[in-house]
């Protein structure tokens, strides 16, 4: 079944007219997807108009389920007094916008999602002082509290080291196969995420210029 | 945040606290000048306590302005008049004049820094039935609070009981 | 020692003011917090200086109390600032640079037409805890109330919002109202605070406290926590050593801030060797 379906999906910024054109696109559950394409390609601009960041598109985006969504690094998290408790526990703010305290659930999910990705021992260090293959773990567990079906990622791998990268990439399969989660990912490390992707989308000019199997796009594709 | 890191913390502010205290100590003689500070002395003896006793309750009746704050607790008076009004007071100052060719107007002040230099002025009008002495004499006056109409404002004045020539005290003060 | 503390504490307008002073610390140190962590730390300069000179002209043409025209003209400055402040950084410095003189120089200009430069400039400019009628005070206690309130029902959007915007708004947060709601929470605590640390010096009680803690706390929650705590503490020293030393009150709570944003900062290195 498809969790997400994007249908004829335009979108221009004041800035930049046709950021996105005519995107058909389908995510089916217990993918792993991987966006591909040049800087400007409109690679962000997708992942945003599917979670609802970008208004104004015109075209249908239907989603059957929550989101779990990991951004690019912001420069304010670098100094930023938070432990990884607090970090993940905020993912869980999408099920329950209105109230005041978090509640027991959202706080024993939040203790099921650390132990599954191996950070519940480190739950009181603070975010700041951790490496960076750490913070992107506890930032995917963030994402993983507000959703059990998929998450979207945004260059998650940006900064790291390759080895670093694999642990990531090898994570993100883990939880496909493991529990099922669907990974939608940008990605500018393209020969990895060939490796791990059932899915390859190429944009190029906010157009997809492909759409198929990794096998396929390193052959030839629109490369 | 461990045990240690608190414990750190709280002694670093208690360390701040006994800091302020040591220093504050060491101007006591400050506190020597003032009305009350005359039962401060460390004495024991049943004579003094009462004496105590007695200045204390007297000061209690009594609003004293002191060198401290003096600045604000003259302000005070104007902005909440109607708390003060029929209580006693007693303050120390410099006589000051004011007013036009049909009234002479006086006042207890002392100088404070203005907001060019230090020729600004802080205290209470007085209205004294006695002769008044010469300007920038010091004086300790006290009497009762009430209100009068200067040059179109309503303004506290101390209809004052008794005014006292004394010794020059603190003539500039800062807050 | 005790016997200066309950002297001073024998003046009714002192037990007002450690009440109010008391208050507006604890809120001005908790929304110090998500300010200085978005990057916001001037806002409280810029906002001051508008606060002054609403105040300063509102006096000038005779209001009776300022307040109540400055807290509307400073909220609607801050919602503005901040709302610039996103569009793009450099432009937000320079225009809390450009609207916080101008107002300040507004103001002066107004008082030395009107009643020229006297104790209540004075008293704007470099505060007066004390010069607080009946009115400001009760308008103060409502104010610091609202404000403790709100953060607290607020407390973990305004953590998701500080710490990840992007986020916040994809899990359906409108990052843009819990902006606006620090905005006017900003406004309303410099505008009440203004009259007690004076235009100078209130951004100080703002940021020092969420800056102090940071050394030593690493978590939201304790940062949070020990900010309301040092600002209190800092306020109760300042006023009781303003009181001794005869030194101006709201340059001695920004002093002994300092002082203890030193120490903390010494013990950061140390527990870090």
């Amino acid at each position: 079944m498809y969790l997400i379906q994007i249908k004829d999906l335009s979108f221009s910024y004041a800035s930049k007219k046709d950021a996105l054109k005519h995107i058909n696109l389908n995510i089916e559950k217990g993918t792993f997807t991987c966006i591909v394409g040049e800087n400007g390609s409109g690679k962000s601009t997708l992942l945003k108009c599917i979670l609802g960041l970008n208004k104004g598109y015109t075209g249908e985006i239907i989603k059957e389920t929550h989101i779990g969504y990991l951004p690019q690094k912001s420069d304010i998290q670098t100094n930023f007094p938070a432990t990884i408790e607090e970090v993940v526990l905020s993912g869980t703010i999408s099920n329950n916008v209105r109230s005041v305290f978090y509640k027991k659930e959202d706080k024993e999910k939040a203790k099921d999602v650390m132990q599954k990705l191996g950070i519940y021992d480190i739950r009181k260090k603070c975010f700041a002082n951790i490496s960076g293959g750490q913070q992107q773990r506890v930032l995917i567990a963030r994402a993983l509290c507000a959703t059990k079906d998929i998450i979207i990622l945004d260059e998650p791998t940006n900064g790291l080291d390759p080895s670093i990268s694999k642990q990531i990439y090898e994570l993100l399969d883990k939880l496909k196969k493991e529990d099922k989660i669907t990974i939608f990912m940008v990605s500018h490390d393209v020969e990895r995420a060939l490796n791990y992707a059932d899915t390859v989308v190429e944009l190029l000019n906010g157009e997809i210029v492909f759409n198929g199997k990794p096998q396929d796009f390193k052959l030839g594709g629109a490369n | 945040m461990t045990k240690k890191k608190i414990f750190m913390v709280v002694v670093l502010i208690a360390f701040v606290a006994i800091l302020g205290i040591t220093f504050a100590n060491i101007n006591n003689t400050a506190v020597q000048k003032l009305d009350q500070s005359n039962t401060r002395v460390a004495n024991s003896s049943t004579e003094v306590k009462e004496e105590k006793e007695k200045t204390t309750q007297k000061a209690s009746d009594m609003i004293v302005i002191t060198d401290r704050f003096f600045i604000e607790a003259t302000n005070d008076v104007f902005y909440n008049m109607n708390d003060y009004l029929g209580k006693k007071i007693k303050m120390e100052g410099l006589i000051y004049t004011y007013g036009d060719e049909n009234e002479i107007y006086y006042a207890v002040v002392r100088n404070t820094p203005g907001c060019c230099g230090s020729d600004g002025l802080a205290g209470l009008d007085i209205r004294y039935e006695g002769e008044y002495p010469k300007e920038n004499k010091w004086v300790e006056v006290i009497g009762v609070v009430d209100k009068e109409v200067v040059f179109g404002d309503e303004i506290p004045v101390i209809k004052v009981t008794s005014l006292v020539e004394k010794e020059e005290g603190k003539t500039f003060v800062t807050n | 020692m005790f016997e200066t503390i309950a002297e001073m504490m024998s003046h009714l307008f002192i037990q007002r003011a450690v009440l109010v002073g008391t208050l507006i610390s604890v809120c001005a140190a908790l929304l110090g917090v998500s300010l200085v962590l978005k990057r916001y730390s001037m806002i409280g300069d810029g906002l001051s200086h508008v606060g002054f000179g609403v105040l300063t002209v509102a006096t000038a043409f005779g209001a009776t109390t300022p307040l109540y025209i400055a807290i509307p003209c400073v909220t609607i400055s801050a919602i503005i600032l901040l709302k610039i402040g996103n569009n793009s950084k450099i432009k937000s410095d320079s225009a809390i640079a450009l609207i916080a003189s101008s107002a300040l120089a507004i103001g002066v200009a107004a008082t030395s037409v009107t009643t020229g430069m006297n104790t209540d400039v004075c008293n704007f400019m470099f505060g007066s805890i004390l010069a607080m009628n009946k009115t400001d005070v009760i308008l103060s206690i409502i104010v610091s109330i609202i404000v403790a309130i709100l953060f607290i029902i607020y407390y973990r959007k305004l953590f998701i919002v500080t710490f990840d915007e992007e986020f916040a708004k994809a899990s359906g947060l409108r990052a843009k109202r819990y902006t606006n709601i620090i905005a006017v929470l900003t406004a309303l605590i410099i505008v009440i605070g203004m009259r007690m640390m004076g235009v100078m010096l209130i951004s100080s009680i703002i940021i020092f406290p969420a800056l102090t803690s940071m050394r030593i706390f690493k978590s939201f929650k304790g940062v949070v926590i020990s900010s309301a705590v040092i600002s209190v503490i800092s306020f109760l020293i300042g006023i009781y050593l303003s009181y001794i030393y005869n030194i101006s009150t709201g340059a001695m709570i920004v002093i002994v801030n300092l002082v203890i944003f030193v120490l903390f900062t010494i013990i950061e290195k140390i527990i870090h060797e």
